[in-house]
Parts: C-alpha cells; structure tokens; sequence
C-alpha cells in the first residue's frame, strides 16, 4: 500500500507539472491580458506599457515561467489580474459549492440509477424495463443545455415549486443536481441493469435462489457486491470528472461553480488565475482516479497486488 | 466611460446557456393571483429589491476599475464629484459647485456634512488623498486623469483642479471618480477595503458570496435624499434564459440587457415589461485595406461607398433587431455633442452600389474575409452580419463571413491580422465624439484602420476647443468628410433594453449605467 | 468470432431496427440534400423571417418546419446540417480511432518508457481542462469542418488509448500470440495480423458511442464561440443561433435540439446493439 501511494504522489507531482506548464504555454499563446483588461475607448499606449510591465508581462517568456515555477513550489499562484487578489483563496472560494453539486448529481445518479438498473433486469423485458431503457437511452442522448432550461420552465416558471437559479438553499440545489446527475444516472441504470444480468444467470445465484434465500437478500448480497467494481468505476470517473466542474450546469443555474471560474479566467486571459485553476482541477481529477484505484482493493482483494 | 466587459464576454457565460425553456418561459407567464414565490435570499422575501445581472464584481476598489463592469455596485456604495441625472445633464453630487475658473483650472466647492459609512467626514483633504491614491495606483483610468495636472486645496471645503491643457471634458472625465474614505482604507489597506468596503453611497455594503450574489442595505445617514429600495441584491445569473425566466417567475425585479426579441413576450406577461432608450453605443464595420487577409480593392473609395449603398441596413434594423436601434449616418450617435442632423444614412441602392463597382473597375465584384466577434456585446450580431454578407453577394461581393472567439479577435486587432471588414462596436459615456473620433478615426491610435492626417488635425484642434461652436463645426466638417471617403460601413446606435417587474419605476439611461437609488417600487 | 455471429442472429432486437432505421434515415437525408431539401440552406429573405410552420391549408407558408430570423428554410438547414453534423462526427471519431488505437497498440505491445510517457501523456490530457486546448486550437486554424473534427478527436483519442491498450496487453499473454511467436513471425506481423484485427469489434463499438457523444459536442463547441462559421448550418450553429429567438420562434430550437436528439439516440441503439454482440461486458 505505502509503495502505491508513494508512486502516485510522484505522479501526481508529474502530472500537475506538466499540465501547469502546458496551461502556462497554451495561455500566452492566445492572447494578450493587457488588451483584455483595458477598455479600447479609453486606452492610452502609455498604460498598455505600464499595465505590461506592473503584470510582469514585458519579461522574456523563459523569465517569466522560472517565477512561475518558482512560486508554484511555494504553493503561490500568484495573484488574479482582474480581481487583483491571491489566486488561491479565489479559487478554494468556489470548491464547496463544486463539490456540493457534484455530490448532489452523484447522489442522484447512484439513488435513482442502481434501483432503476435493478429493477428493469429483475422484470426483464417488462414495460417497467422498457420505460427504464427509454428513460435511461434519453438520458444520455439529450444534452444538458436542454434539460436544464426545461427543468426551470417547468418547476420553476409554470408551477413555482423551486427556484430557478442560484445557490443558499437545498431547493436551489435540485435543478442542478438533477440536470447534472442525469447522465450518470442513465449510464449507471444501463451498466447496472446488464451486470445484473449476467449475474443472476450465474450458478451461485440459482443457488442461493433455490435455498430458498429471499430475493431481496440475493440481490444486495450476490449480485450488487459482484457490479460494485463496474459502479465505483463508473462513479468515480464521474466525480473526477464533475469535480473539475460542469461549465454549463453552472451557467445555466447561475451556480458559483469552479467551471465559471475557469471559462471566466480563460476568456478574459487572466494567466494566474486559469493556471491556478487548472492546476486545482488537475489535482481533483487526480486524486478522484487514485481514490477510485484504492477502493478497488477493498472491494476486490485480488486487485491488490497490481 | 462605460464599456461593459462583462456583456463583452459574455460568451463564457452566456453562450453556453440555454435553449427552448426560456421561449416557454416567457409566454407562459406568471398567473397573477399566486402568491410569489420566496425562495431567493433572506431580502428577496422580505420584499428586497434584486438585480439580475451577468457577470461577476471584480473591481470592488473603484480606483482600480478601467472597465465600468462593477459600477453599478460602485454607483451604490460610492459618490463622485459629479454625476449624470437620468436625462443625461452633468451634476454636481459630491462637488456642491463647480466652475471653470481659468483656461487650465476648474474650482470646485465641496458638499458639507457628507459622512462616510463609517461616520469619516469628507473634506477637501480626503479629495487630496483620493487623487493622490487614485494617480498613484498603475492601473488607473488614464482617460480621467491624462489631462490633470494636480490639485490645490483652499480650505475644507474648496479646491482647485489643474489640468495640464485647457480641457473642455473635465466634468465628465470625473463622472466616475469615485471618492473613498482616506481614514478607513488607510487602516484597512487595499484587501481589507474589497472585502468591507465603505463610501458616501446611498447604500452600504452587508454581505457578498463569490459569483453568485451582493447585499446591501440602504445607508441612513446619506447626506442627500435616501434612496426609496431599502434592501437591495445583485445576482449574478450569467445566462441570458435564466434571466429571463427569473424574472417571469417573479424572483428578480430588474434584468438588463433584455435581447430586442424578448421584448413583446416579456410585455405580454401580466407581471412584467420592457423599457428601453436610445444608447451611445454603436455598431460598425470596420474597413482595413492594408489588411494580411486580402482587400485591397477598399483602398478605392468608390468601393467603400458601394458597400455602403449595397446594405440595407433599415432592413436590419427594423427585422433583424425588432426597430429596437436606431440608424446613425456615421459613427455619431444620436445623442452625441455636435451631431450633424443634415446628413443623411447612405440609402439602400444595390443599382448605385453596381455602377460605383464598375467605375472602380470591379464589374464583377470581388471577394473578401469578414471576422465578427462570436457572441458579442451587441445583440443578434451574428444576423444582422449574414443579413449584410446576403445584400453584399446580391452586388457581387463575395463575403467570407468568420465568427472570431472575443480574446482572439483582440489578439488579432492588436496584432493587426484582423480581417479587411470586421465588425465591432464602440461607446462611451462621455456624450461627447472625442473618445470616438479618438479611439477609431485618429490614425495614431491602434484602433484605427483608416484615417487621414487630415482628420487627425481637425480631432487634434477640437480636442482643446473651449469655444463650444467652434468644436462643433470642426466635428460637422469631420462628420461630412468621413461620410464621403467611409473608413466604415455605418450601422446604428443599439437601444439600451431592461426588463423589469411593472411595479418598478426605473428611467432607461443612455451610458447604459444602472442607478439603483434612483429606482422606486409602486 | 463465430460466437459472435451466433449473438448477430439472436439479438436482431426491435431495438436494433429501430437504430439501424434511424441511422439510415440521416445518412441518407445528408446524402441527398440538394434533391430532398425544398430550398437552398442559405436563401434568405428577410422580409419573410420567423414564419411559423405550417401544414398545408389556406395559410401555406412554404416553410415545412417555419423559417429562421433570415427567413431561410429551417427544413433544408437541418437537412443540410445533417450533412455537417454527421460529417464533422464521423470525422471525429475516425481520426480519433486511429490515433488512439494506434498509440494505445503500440504502447501495449512493446511497454517500456514509450508505454510510460503515453500513460503520463494521457493523465495530463484527462486533467487538462478541454476548452483551453480546443481555444488555444481554434485560434491557430481557420473553423472549417476538418478543423473541428480535429479539435474533437483531440478530446477523443485519450478513451481508445486506454482501452485498446488493456486489450493489447491481455491479447499479448493469449496462446494464439504465443503460437505466433514460436513460429518466428516478426513483431509487426504479429500486431498487425493477430492483435489489431482482434482490436476491432471493441473498436467499433467505442466508436458508435462516440459519433453521438460527438454530435453533440459539436453543439457544444457552437454555443461556446469555437464552432463553425455562423452561415455554416451545423446543427449546433442552428441551435446556438435559434437561443436568441427562443420566445418568438420555437421552431428554431425545437426541431434541430429533436434532429440532435434522435440522430443520438438511433447511433446509440445500434452502439447497444453491436456491443450485445461483441462483447456484453465492455463498459464505457
């Protein structure tokens, strides 16, 4: 175990390195702060200079990535230039509403997406399975920039149960949640649904049956035990995934997100704090693949050896 | 000034946003006996007034703002010297009075009594200090303080500034200098300040939550009328249908910008309406013949003419922007100082715009690039190009149409790799045609792509005009020469759009600010 | 093999049909644009903008499905947009198959530092936020159909790489390899005539899925400012430009989000459907 963890910090180190330096080199290639910070009305040369030279941007290129580096050792991304504060706490300030959504759409997904996998494998070929597989195939095919506005048209416009957008109460988590959530949701539904399958064919379980075991008991003590691999997977790529934030989700319900942030910084070129968010974002995938990797050694111990 | 970053990037946000929900958002409505619902934050149930808008503040300091994103926040917690009423009329806010004393000097008497949210009094000193911070600071606006020279203080509550020429826009360079307590911020320091600020606003700041929304309560002891909304919330909501819907479903008073398309379903609810004015703000299509990408053929001015006639541009303004922008015959808004309303808006000819390409030896048109920025500031930019790219392909010219992310377009303005024709836009809340003609016509500024030494003296010598008919006429004469040799395609001057619950009473302002004290719920 | 045409004659699901019908419908509709779409995608007329569709009647518009705020068909567009759709997707996914197969193989069967620095490749793409990389991209090429396939594959390669590597290394312990090295066949013969052809199924099937994952991330890439050029008719430019008609004219964002939605939908059944038979355990 200590072995392992040791590698993977040494990859994450890697990792964070050369996804910092690409962020560093990609940023200065598409464009120009100084031009996005000053309105074309009201600009001088002499401030584009001096705005140049206060961001440090009139420093060789090699310069300027030696200080970054340098303070990234540190844990210093330095300090936004639209906000013209430290990077880190702008940062840190959007991941508890992050995670929340994320947890909240993974919640979502594993409550509604394992029954409903279950479900539709143990009534095969039932109309329930087939609603489910309907439900479950729109799920992935509609994208989200269409579900969440619908979701608000509905819950929010023509019946007022819950608000359109923002963040501060549980109600306007809901929406998000679901939007977000739904795609997993379906994913989940059909990997669970086709595990169950497979397992409930197998020996063991007709077994079990015949001993006359209660079904219920069969299903979470054989079959679930024997998918939790595939749904830790598959959830934890999600996490991973929706750590690093869900641009329009966040966009659409006006959610204070990591997502925005990163689309923000990036359009308006602001170097220190898209780098800085990229190298959050990094972080949370990575740990989230790591986490995922551990926890398939408690649930299958022959996977522990690798 | 005003130019609004936000809504200039607001692709980020905006663009990636929603769909056919808000269609139904809107026509469906809000039946109006259900009670409204109360979900938003603590102020909006207890009948707070709340402000939809797109982006987030970033620039608490007001000192460091170079874009005006976050003045309507800054109009909330700070004053300046001077100020424009809803009608546009420069007045004296902080200043109590104010005069042009000399050719390089303006006296101004300070307002007594005025105290800080934190009991500071304001004095001619903390005036001093302002300036001295605000000049000190590397990213200031130097368009407030090019021309300023320094300041001279001759009692409490008198001083003088001195500018280095004799400056005929003084008063409204100053609109948006906003005035910070020296004692506070001096304790505080510049940190302390964005997290607690503190002014001479109507209103004082309670609590913000990043990205996502501001409190601020009305400040009791304003030295001047208190302002009618108690509470008061920005939102930031960054896409266009959920602010729609929001204010459908009643959680929002007051959404800008509202699209021209929406106006109809938006008045079609009970609970809610439009309001618009004309703006300052203009869109134009830039013409470089020197461009990288090709169109030389512009250098002929014949050709820059048959563009103009080729267009039909009332066409686009009445279908494609829903009559909500008003034609402009060049790059003068309506609303501007010196105004020549003896020119007028090149008509639609296609016939004339053949004969001009023939006689500049183009019988059968040409080909050339045109960039755009994708989702742009001005609304339905993206039409109202292929409606132009359209009428252009009906005379011959062969227009190759790019919609160009905001950052890269910059980038290649600036780099000048920019496409021969580009549309862009341009505005300010001076009111006054020097930071236009400045900005896009004076060829040693970088924003110009077509220009003449000519023009560049006539600008040069209205620039220090003191003589108000004088400067007039050298703008008319500009205005009439620029219209015969077109360094643009000329288009129009956009309406400023708001929606709003219709128990609000808000004026549409011109600079496209939002004074929420001067806002009233009936 | 043989196995899995046993699962091709048993798994001949309504499902399946219905996929395969779907499917055929929009490459054929793309195919035959210029005889099937009533009017020319770009033939504006301003003055008839926004008409609502009709049915027949007294009140026969001519516009099948209504027309845009330019007054072109909204019919023909999405039939042409089909074509852009589609094209752009299979492109996509194409280029990206290749790319990561070939990659993921190679590094599977030889391993070494050339596996290492392709695993670290690919965690740094995992983590690297895409929009930073499809703007950075964007910039530098013109927007053109080629071009945004190339920006998808791109964020597409990184799924066969992994996979298709798995699967190398597990091939590269089977006997039938094993054979092949016995009898002296040299590396690239073995790659090439025994891994790779067995590579294929769970090839096609990674692929299905993603021509509709990629459909709609070409929507996608169109509402954040990085599509294709706004007279282009790509169903994603349809929808990002119908968002600002959304009140007055549904149609605009109706019909194309269905034609996304059903073009997905049909592509993923047929997915499902040669997953069943290639291999009922691949999870993606």
């Amino acid at each position: 175990m200590v072995p392992l963890i040791v590698r993977r910090c040494w990859g994450l180190v890697l990792v964070l390195l050369s996804v910092s330096s690409v962020a560093f080199v990609v940023l200065r290639f598409t464009g120009d702060p100084v031009q996005m910070m000053l309105p074309p009305e009201e600009t001088t040369p002499e401030q584009v200079t001096r705005l140049r030279h206060l961001l440090g941007l009139d420093k060789p290129v090699w310069i300027q990535y030696a200080d970054f580096l340098k303070n990234l050792a540190t844990g210093n991304l330095g300090e936004s230039y639209r906000y013209g504060t430290p990077v880190t706490p702008l940062v840190l300030a959007r991941v508890p509403a992050t995670l929340e959504l994320a947890g909240a759409a993974i919640a979502v997904a594993v409550a509604v997406g394992i029954p409903l996998g279950v479900v539709s494998a143990v009534r095969k070929d039932s109309a329930l399975d087939v609603f489910v597989s309907s439900v479950s195939f729109l799920g992935i095919a509609v994208p989200v920039f269409w579900l969440g506005p619908v979701l608000i048209l509905l819950f929010a416009v023509r019946v007022h149960w819950l608000p359109t957008s923002g963040t501060g109460t549980w109600q306007q988590l809901v929406l998000p949640a679901v939007s977000l959530g739904t795609y997993p949701l379906a994913q989940l539904a059909r990997l669970v649904r086709s595990d169950v399958l497979d397992v409930l064919s197998e020996d063991f379980v007709r077994t079990a049956r015949s001993k006359g075991l209660d079904e219920r008991a069969v299903l979470t003590r054989h079959v679930l035990r024997k998918s939790a691999l595939s749904i830790v997977t598959l959830v934890g790529l999600n996490v991973g995934v929706l750590m690093g934030g869900a641009i329009i989700t966040e966009t659409i319900f006006a959610w204070p997100g990591i997502g925005r942030l990163v689309v923000q910084a990036i359009s308006f070129r602001d170097f220190p704090l898209a780098q800085g968010a990229v190298v959050y974002i990094a972080l949370m995938t990575v740990v989230a693949n790591f986490l995922v990797d551990l926890s398939y050694g408690f649930l299958d111990p022959r996977v522990r050896t690798t | 000034m005003k130019i609004r970053r936000r809504e200039l990037l607001r692709w980020s946000a905006g663009a990636l946003g929603a769909t056919f929900g808000a269609r139904m958002a809107c026509a469906a409505g809000v039946p109006s006996g259900r009670p409204q619902a109360a979900y938003a934050m603590g102020p909006r149930a207890t009948g707070g007034f709340v402000y939809a808008q797109s982006s987030e503040f970033h620039e608490i300091n007001p000192h460091r703002e170079l874009w005006s994103d976050d003045s309507s926040l800054h109009f909330c917690l700070f004053d300046s010297l001077i100020e424009r009423a809803d009608n546009m009329q420069l007045i004296p806010v902080l200043a109590e009075s104010y005069q042009n004393t000399g050719p390089r000097e303006w006296s101004f008497k300070l307002r007594r009594g005025v105290k800080f949210h934190d009991g500071e009094p304001l004095t001619a000193e903390t005036i001093r200090w302002n300036i001295q911070d605000a000049v000190r600071t590397d990213i200031k606006r130097d368009v407030t303080w090019q021309a300023f020279d320094h300041i001279e203080v001759v009692d409490d509550y008198t001083f003088k500034f001195v500018t280095k020429n004799p400056d005929p826009v003084l008063p409204q360079r100053l609109v948006r200098f906003f005035i910070l307590p020296q004692k506070y911020y001096s304790r505080v320091g510049e940190q302390g300040f964005i997290a607690q600020p503190v002014g001479t606003g109507p209103y004082r700041f309670i609590e913000r939550a990043p990205d996502s929304y501001v409190k601020l309560q009305a400040f009791d002891d304003y030295w001047g009328q208190n302002a009618s909304l108690r509470d008061v919330v920005f939102r930031i909501v960054p896409d266009p249908a959920t602010r729609l819907s929001a204010l459908a479903a009643g959680e929002v008073d007051l959404i800008t910008p509202l699209p021209p398309d929406q106006v109809k379903n938006v008045n079609a609810n009970a609970l809610t309406k439009a309001v618009w004015v004309s703006s300052d703000r203009i869109a134009y299509c830039q013409f470089w013949p020197e461009s990288p990408q090709g169109g030389r053929e512009l250098r002929d001015k014949r050709v820059r003419q048959a563009i103009n006639y080729a267009v039909n541009v009332d066409n686009v303004v009445k279908y494609v922007l829903n009559g909500l922008s008003t034609r402009i015959p060049t790059i003068f808004p309506k609303t501007t100082f010196a105004y020549d309303t003896s020119l007028k808006p090149y008509p639609y000819n296609p016939d004339k715009a053949r004969a001009l390409l023939r006689e500049a030896g183009l019988p059968n048109g040409f080909s050339v690039n045109m960039e755009v920025p994708a989702n742009f500031i001005l609304p339905a930019t993206n039409e109202v190009c292929q409606a132009m790219v359209g009428d252009l392909a009906k005379v011959g010219i062969k227009v190759s149409l790019k919609a160009v992310e905001l950052g890269t377009m910059v980038k290649l303005r600036d780099s000048k790799q920019i496409a021969p024709i580009y549309f862009w836009s341009w505005g300010t809340d001076f009111l006054d045609p020097e930071p236009f003609v400045r900005g896009i016509l004076y060829t040693k500024s970088p924003y110009t792509f077509y220009g003449k030494p000519e023009w560049d003296q006539m600008i040069d010598a209205a620039a220090t005009q003191l003589n108000t008919a004088q400067r007039a006429a050298t703008y008319k004469k500009l205005q009439a020469e620029i219209y015969d040799d077109p360094p643009y395609i000329f288009l129009y001057a956009i309406d400023n759009v708001y929606g709003i619950r219709r128990n609000i009473q808000v004026t549409p302002r011109t600079d496209e600010r939002v004074i929420v004290a001067h806002i009233r719920r009936t | 093999m043989r196995r899995a045409a046993h699962r091709f004659g048993r798994r001949v699901t309504l499902r399946a049909v219905l996929g395969l019908a779907l499917v055929t419908a929009f490459v054929t509709a793309a195919a035959s644009a210029p005889w099937l779409a009533p009017r020319a995608p770009d033939a504006q007329d301003i003055t008839q903008r926004l008409t609502p569709p009709r049915y027949g009647g007294a009140e026969a518009s001519g516009f099948v499905l209504g027309s845009d705020q330019l007054g072109r068909d909204v019919l023909s567009r999405i039939i042409y947009g089909a074509r852009i759709s589609l094209s752009v997707s299979a492109l996509a996914t194409f280029g990206a198959a290749i790319a990561g197969t070939t990659l993921g193989a190679l590094s599977g069967f030889y391993g070494g530092v050339a596996d290492q620095v392709l695993m670290r490749v690919v965690d740094v793409q995992m983590a690297f936020p895409y929009l930073l990389l499809a703007i950075a991209f964007m910039l530098v090429v013109p927007p053109s159909i080629p071009n945004i396939a190339v920006v998808l594959a791109i964020s597409g390669w990184v799924l066969y790489a992994r996979i298709v590597r798995i699967n190398t290394v597990a091939l590269r312990e089977r006997e039938f390899v094993a054979a092949a090295y016995a009898i002296g066949a040299p590396n690239g013969r073995i790659l090439a005539g025994h891994i790779v052809p067995n590579l294929v199924p769970t090839i096609t099937v990674l692929a299905t899925t993603q021509i509709a994952q990629f459909i709609v991330a070409e929507a996608a890439l169109s509402f954040l400012g990085l599509g294709l050029p706004p007279s282009v008719p790509s169903w994603g430019n349809l929808m990002n430009e119908g968002r600002q008609y959304l009140d007055s004219a549904w149609w605009l964002e109706v019909f194309p989000g269905c034609a996304i939605i059903v073009a997905t939908a049909g592509v993923g059944l047929l997915g499902d459907w040669l997953r069943d038979i290639v291999d009922p355990h691949l999870h993606l």
